[in-house]
């Protein structure tokens, strides 16, 4: 098979190599992709998940860290974006199966996770690719899966400050903008619809689409934040690290899939909740 | 590891600060609203409410949520509990020690754990027993600027009567009630 598209509709299909050394390669059947490779420690700051990730599994007194990462992608995958978490197996033919479980169970879908017994890999990537491909020509990748869930619900739903700071984020009929929310965030609207797995042309043409709610949601509850503080100093707290996040910026998680830690967060800070 | 513990009695007066923009215009604010979101002693799921021992804590504990944002210098309600609760001492190294814990697990990060917790797994325990119905812990607000102070995480479903948990309002009906 020809190297494939890299690029359809404006959207990367982004190929990781996690490795337990930095140094490490990715197999060279892997030679005809682009491939980005990144030691196991580095996972936990990788702001999305790429749409391949393959996790070099051929030591087997990693499997803790196998696991671990397969717990993180779990927790960090969304259930309308194509992720699929390739561990390279080679060598390990005889892993216990109650471990090779153990991988798979923190997915919601057990298709989201393949096994590879062989470091020829090309062909497993190419297939996996291949589908990537098809579904986002299709612009299926988001389209038919389900929505995801709204955040969680917060004292703050019903208080009158609040609700009047999230009324500048709303359209007259009452729904969430997208074109709104990127310019209190000061962002583009291209890049608000990469982080919610939208093309820009859909989220253009239909800002406050029903399908776009849940997802918005988040991004206004974090913009609650502006009943004690100025949109300036708002876009200005998103930017900086914060040490109740581990050194990472508000922004980074917001753009990534740890969108409620930030929620939670703010929710903290409004209700002075004691940690 | 628990049943091996004694539960503390803890009769006393808690307190809590919330900014004032996240309360004001609230037709009838629910000061023991829990929504099961994670904090250092529960993970998800898990009701509970937190509260500090002193007014002084409480403040700290406000003020270290609100760094880097100009809203710690603007007005702030406080809300008091009364409570009479037997509580899990994490403030008593022996408890801690008993539990096979550090004192290094009682501040460590939680918000991006990617696993529960060891204090939030404890609190887990606690939310499924009734034996104690609150932790007592140090607060790290406190430690942050070298001093000494505790919080007080209550676990809904551990408060059972003659355990109680008041919010004082202006007349002896209490705002809100646990159990």
């Amino acid at each position: 098979m020809q190297v494939l598209e890299k690029t359809v509709q404006g959207q990367d299909c982004e190929i990781v190599f996690l490795t337990q050394a930095a140094n490490a390669k990715p197999p060279d059947s892997l030679i005809e992709h682009d491939v980005r490779t990144i030691p196991f420690a580095g996972a936990r700051q990788l702001r999305k998940i790429a749409p391949i990730t393959i996790v070099d599994a051929r030591d087997p007194h990693q499997l803790n860290a196998w696991k671990e990462i397969a717990r993180l992608f779990a927790r960090k995958s969304s259930p309308d974006q194509f992720h699929r978490l390739v561990l390279l197996l080679a060598g390990n033919r005889d892993i216990d199966p109650a471990d090779a479980r153990s991988l798979i169970a923190p997915f919601a879908r057990t298709d989201c996770v393949e096994f590879s017994f062989d470091d020829a890999i090309g062909g497993l990537i190419d297939s996996i690719h291949l589908k990537w491909r098809i579904l986002a020509h299709q612009d299926m990748i988001h389209a038919d899966a389900p929505r995801p869930a709204a955040p969680r619900p917060s004292p703050l739903d019903g208080v009158k400050a609040i609700i009047a700071s999230s009324r500048a984020l709303r359209t007259a009929g009452g729904k969430l903008s997208a074109d709104m929310i990127a310019k209190l965030y000061g962002i583009s609207i291209s890049k608000l619809a990469q982080w919610i797995g939208r093309s820009r042309q859909a989220m253009a043409k239909t800002p406050d689409a029903d399908s776009l709610q849940n997802h918005l949601g988040y991004f206004e509850r974090v913009a609650r934040l502006r009943t004690v503080t100025s949109d300036t100093g708002f876009r200005k707290w998103l930017r900086i690290p914060n040490a109740q996040l581990d050194g990472a910026r508000p922004l980074d998680l917001m753009a990534g899939d740890e969108r409620q830690i930030v929620v939670d967060l703010v929710d903290d800070i409004l209700t002075g909740s004691p940690t | 590891m628990l049943q091996r513990i004694d539960a503390r009695s803890v009769d006393s007066q808690l307190t809590r600060c919330v900014a004032r923009a996240a309360l004001e215009g609230h037709p009838s604010p629910n000061f023991l609203y829990t929504s099961g979101k994670p904090n250092r002693y529960n993970s998800a799921g898990v009701q509970c409410v937190y509260f500090a021992e002193k007014l002084e804590i409480a403040v700290l504990e406000y003020e270290r949520q609100m760094a880097g944002l100009p809203a710690a210098r603007q007005p702030f309600i406080v809300f008091r509990a009364n409570v009479g609760l037997p509580v899990l001492d994490l403030t008593d190294p022996a408890t801690v020690s008993a539990l096979a814990l550090s004192p290094q697990d009682l501040y460590a990060p939680w918000r991006r754990s990617t696993k529960p917790t060891q204090t939030q797994l404890l609190g887990e325990a606690i939310a499924r027993q009734t034996r104690f119905a609150a932790i007592r812990y140090p607060s790290a607000a406190a430690k942050s600027i070298g001093s000494d102070g505790c919080g007080i995480a209550i676990f809904q479903n551990s408060v059972r009567s003659p355990s109680f948990v008041r919010i004082i309002g202006s007349t002896p009906t209490p705002l809100a009630e646990w159990p």
